[in-house]
C-alpha cells in the first residue's frame, strides 16, 4: 500500500481516485440498509422518547404538555435509586467479573503451544445467540425448589445450603446476577481470543528468552495488546448492565419485594402498567444519559492508558 | 380469570412485547374520537343473514370463550367469531392500543374499564340492555361490576359488559391431608384455620400454598380482611369512590395475619418466587394443605387432587360470622365502539348469558348467572362451589378485587406482600402504599 501511494504518475493516480470513489459510493449503498433499520427501529424511536418525556400521556387519548414534570416525578421516585443503585451492583456481575474471568481464560488459551479450546470458547459463546427471555425462563427452572442447582447441592451433600433462591429476599439479587456472569463472559472471551491472536510470537518467545513464566508473558504481553478489546467489552457488558429488563423481569419481576427491581423494569411498568408514558419515557431518557456518562468515563479511562 | 392467567410463557409474551420500544407505541395521540355517537344508532336484536366476520380478543386460557363461541355461531352458522388469545399481562398492556387502532376487535375480555371508558374506545350497552332485558337476567352485582358513571367512578353509571357467569375465590382443601393431620371438618372461622394450620406446621406438612409472585398473596391478605370489612365501604374504595381509604377496618388484621403466617412457618418458603402456575402444581402434588384461590383453577387441580380436592368460602372472623369470597366476572366482555356490527356482538353477548351458554360455563366450574344450571352432585367439587357461593350470598359477603383497584393495583400488592412474607413491611406502610397508588390513580 505505502508503495502504492509512493508511485507517482499523475494518470494512475486519476484512475485509483475515479475507482475509489465508485468504491465508496459502493460502500454507502451497503450502509444503506443497515442505517435505515438503524433509524427507524432505533433513532426515531430514541427521538420520539424524549419528545415523549415532555408530556402526559396515558398512550391513547390526547397529549397534555408536562414541562420537566416528568423529570421532576422521575427523580423523586424513592424506587427509582434503588433501582439505579441495583444497576450499579449488577455492573459487577455484568461487566467486571465476566472481563476479570474471561481474561484469566485468554491467559491460558493464547501464547504459543498452548491449547486453542474451541469447543469450550464456542460453548461459551452459546449464551449469546440465545433469546434472553429463554435464558431468563431456564434459570428459573435451574433455581427452582427441586431445580438443578438445589438438586447438585444435595448430590454433594451440601443440602442445607439449598433454598428457593429467586424467593429469597437475600439471594434473589445475586442470582440474578450469576446468570449476567453466565451470559457475559463467553461474548468477553470472544473479544479477548481474537485480540489475542494480533499478538506477535516473537514477543512471547522473546519473553520466554527472558525468563518469563506463563503468567509474566501474559502480564507482559497478552494484557497490554488488549486494551482496546477491554474497553470494547467493559462498555457492551456495562450497557448490557444497566438496560437489562428481560432476564431481570423473567426471572423475578423485579422481586422480592424490590430486592432486584432495575430501572428496565420501571420503565416497563410506568409505561405498562400504569400507562404513564411520558414519565416512562423520562425514565428512559434518564436511564440513556446515565449509559452515555458511563461509557464516556470507560472511553476517558481507556484512551489514557492507550 | 382475571389476575388467573400469568404464567412463565406470559412472561415470555410481555418480555417480547416490552422489547418494543414504548415510543414504538404512540400514534397520533388522539384515538376514539367520532365513535362516541355508535351508542345513538339504532340497536336490534336481529342478526343479520349473510356472511358476518367478528374478532374477539380475550386472555382466557381455559377454552371457556372458545367454547361459547362455538355455541353462538352454531346457532348462526352466517356468523364468524376469530378468537384472539393472548396472555394476561400483554392482554392488558395492550389492549388499550387494540381498541384504538383500526383494527379494534368487536369483542374484547373486560378487565380494568377506567381509560376504555374516558376515551370512548368501548361502547355503552345500555341500549342493549335494554333490548334484551339484562338486568332481569343478570343479577344487579354482576351487571355492577362493569358500570361506570362519567365520573369515571365504577359500580354505577352506563353499563359496558356483561359476563358469561363469576368465579369466586375461597379455600381449597385437600381433604387425605386434612384426615392425616386429625382434622375432622374445615375451618369455619379464623381461629380454627390458625389451629389447623398449626397441626400442619407440627406434621411438617405445608400450611398454605401462596403464588405471590403474581399478587396472590394479596388475595390472602384481602380474605382475612373481608372477614372485617364491609363489602359497601371496601367496594366503594375498589371502585374509586371519592374520599374512599383502603385504612379501613380489616385490612391491618389481614396483612398481620399474613405477616404472623409467614413467621410460624405456615407458608411455604417459596412464595415469593412462585407464579400462580407454580402453586397450582405444587398443591396439585398434595403438599400443601390449603391454597386460597379461584375456581377458574378447578380443573387443573382435580387433575392432581382428584376427590381430595374441597372448596369453602373464607371462614369467618367470629363463629357464626360472615364468610366471604372475591367474586368477579369471568368471560366478561365488552363490545368496541368501533365495531361495525354492535348488533351481532351483543346477540352473542345475549347468548352468553342465557341458558345453553350456563352449562357450558358450569362445565368449566364457574357460576352461571342462572345458577339452578349448575351441574353440582352431592359431594363434587361443584356442590363445594355451589354450597360455598350460598353462603357467601347469604353472608352478603361478596367483595371485588383489590387488584382491580387501579391499574398498577396489583404491581403495588404483588412488592408489598413479598415484603410482608419477607418481614420487612409493616401491615401501616403496607395501607399507607397501597392508598397513594390509589390517590395517584384517581388524581387525574
Amino acid at each position: 500500500m505505502a508503495s502504492d501511494v509512493a508511485r507517482p504518475a499523475p494518470p494512475a493516480r486519476r484512475a485509483r481516485g475515479r475507482s475509489s470513489q465508485r468504491r465508496s459510493r459502493v460502500a454507502y449503498l451497503y450502509l444503506a440498509l443497515p442505517l435505515a433499520f438503524y433509524s427507524v427501529f432505533m433513532l426515531l424511536p430514541w427521538i420520539q422518547t424524549i419528545f415523549l418525556s415532555f408530556y402526559h400521556w396515558d398512550g391513547i387519548g390526547a397529549r397534555q404538555p408536562a414541562g420537566i414534570q416528568n423529570y421532576l416525578a422521575v427523580l423523586q421516585n424513592p424506587q427509582l435509586r434503588t433501582a439505579i443503585q441495583h444497576s450499579f451492583e449488577l455492573m459487577i456481575f455484568f461487566c467486571v467479573l465476566p472481563v476479570l474471568i474471561a481474561l484469566a481464560m485468554t491467559g491460558l488459551i493464547t501464547g504459543p503451544r498452548r491449547p486453542r479450546w474451541h469447543l469450550i470458547r464456542a460453548i461459551l459463546f452459546v449464551p449469546q445467540i440465545l433469546p434472553p427471555v429463554a435464558i431468563g425462563v431456564m434459570w428459573q427452572w435451574m433455581y427452582a425448589p427441586d431445580g438443578f442447582i438445589n438438586q447438585a447441592l444435595k448430590w454433594v451433600g451440601l443440602g442445607g445450603v439449598a433454598r428457593p433462591w429467586l424467593a429469597s429476599f437475600t439471594w434473589a439479587f445475586y442470582a440474578v446476577g450469576v446468570v449476567g456472569v453466565w451470559v457475559t463472559t463467553g461474548l468477553c472471551l470472544a473479544f479477548f481470543a481474537s485480540g489475542a491472536q494480533k499478538v506477535p510470537m516473537e514477543l512471547y518467545e522473546a519473553a520466554e528468552i527472558d525468563g518469563g513464566g506463563r503468567f509474566r508473558q501474559f502480564l507482559s504481553v497478552t494484557l497490554p495488546h488488549l486494551r482496546g478489546e477491554i474497553v470494547i467489552a467493559a462498555t457492551v457488558t456495562a450497557i448490557s448492565a444497566l438496560s437489562a429488563f428481560d432476564i431481570v423481569y423473567v426471572m423475578t419481576g423485579g422481586g422480592p419485594g424490590t430486592t432486584s427491581i432495575v430501572p428496565g423494569v420501571l420503565v416497563y411498568q410506568l409505561g405498562f402498567t400504569t400507562f404513564q408514558v411520558g414519565r416512562a419515557s423520562a425514565l428512559a431518557v434518564v436511564l440513556s444519559l446515565l449509559v452515555l456518562v458511563i461509557i464516556s468515563v470507560f472511553r476517558l479511562v481507556g484512551r489514557e492508558r492507550a | 380469570m382475571r389476575n388467573a392467567g400469568r404464567t412463565q410463557v406470559t412472561a415470555l409474551a410481555v418480555a417480547l412485547t416490552a422489547g418494543v420500544s414504548l415510543s414504538a407505541c404512540s400514534s397520533s395521540g388522539s384515538a376514539g374520537g367520532g365513535a362516541t355517537n355508535a351508542a345513538k344508532q339504532a340497536v336490534s336484536t336481529t342478526i343479520p343473514s349473510d356472511k358476518v366476520t367478528l374478532t374477539l380478543a380475550t386472555e382466557d386460557t381455559s377454552g371457556l370463550t372458545q367454547k361459547l363461541v362455538d355455541g353462538f355461531t352454531k346457532l348462526h352458522p352466517n356468523v364468524t367469531i376469530n378468537v384472539q388469545t393472548t396472555a394476561y399481562s400483554a392482554y392488558t398492556a395492550n389492549i388499550q392500543l387494540r381498541l384504538a387502532s383500526s383494527s379494534a376487535p368487536d369483542l374484547s375480555e373486560t378487565v380494568v374499564l377506567g381509560n376504555l371508558v374516558k376515551h370512548n374506545l368501548v361502547r355503552s350497552l345500555d341500549d342493549y340492555a335494554n333490548l334484551y332485558g339484562w338486568t332481569s337476567k343478570v343479577s344487579k352485582y354482576a351487571l355492577d361490576e362493569y358500570r361506570m358513571g362519567s365520573d369515571q367512578i365504577g359500580g354505577h353509571g352506563s353499563l359496558y359488559a356483561v359476563s358469561a357467569g363469576f368465579a369466586l375465590t375461597g379455600l381449597y382443601y385437600n381433604k387425605k391431608l386434612m384426615s392425616k393431620l386429625g382434622i375432622s371438618a374445615p375451618p369455619t372461622t379464623l381461629d380454627e384455620l390458625d389451629q389447623d394450620l398449626a397441626k400442619a406446621k407440627a406434621a411438617g406438612d405445608i400450611g398454605f400454598e401462596v403464588a405471590a409472585k403474581d399478587g396472590h398473596a394479596a388475595f390472602l391478605v384481602q380474605q382475612v380482611a373481608d372477614a372485617y370489612a364491609s363489602p359497601d365501604t371496601m367496594n366503594s374504595w375498589i371502585f374509586g369512590a371519592k374520599g374512599a381509604t383502603f385504612d379501613q377496618p380489616g385490612v391491618s388484621q389481614g396483612a398481620q395475619k399474613l405477616i404472623d403466617w409467614a413467621k410460624a412457618g405456615y407458608i411455604n418458603k417459596t412464595a415469593n418466587a412462585n407464579a400462580l402456575t407454580d402453586s397450582v402444581a405444587e398443591f396439585s402434588k398434595g403438599n400443601a394443605l390449603f391454597f386460597n384461590d379461584g375456581n377458574w383453577d378447578a380443573a387443573s387441580l382435580q387433575k392432581g387432587v382428584g376427590n381430595d380436592l374441597g372448596f369453602i368460602a373464607f371462614p369467618a372472623a367470629t363463629p357464626g360470622g360472615n364468610v366471604n369470597s372475591m367474586v368477579g366476572g369471568t368471560a366478561g366482555y365488552q363490545i368496541a365502539a368501533k365495531s361495525k356490527h354492535p348488533d351481532v356482538a351483543a346477540a352473542f353477548l345475549d347468548y352468553s348469558i342465557g341458558a345453553d351458554a350456563a352449562k357450558i360455563v358450569s362445565s368449566f366450574g364457574n357460576l352461571p348467572n342462572d345458577s339452578s344450571a349448575l351441574d353440582a352432585p352431592a359431594g363434587s367439587l361443584n356442590s363445594d362451589f355451589a354450597t360455598a357461593w350460598q353462603a357467601v350470598q347469604k353472608s352478603n359477603g361478596l367483595f371485588g378485587y383489590w387488584a382491580n383497584a387501579y391499574e398498577a393495583a396489583n404491581t403495588t400488592l404483588t412488592q408489598t406482600t413479598e415484603q410482608m412474607i419477607g418481614g420487612s413491611l409493616d401491615p401501616k406502610s403496607f395501607i399507607k402504599q397501597v392508598q397513594s397508588g390509589w390517590e395517584q390513580a384517581h388524581q387525574a
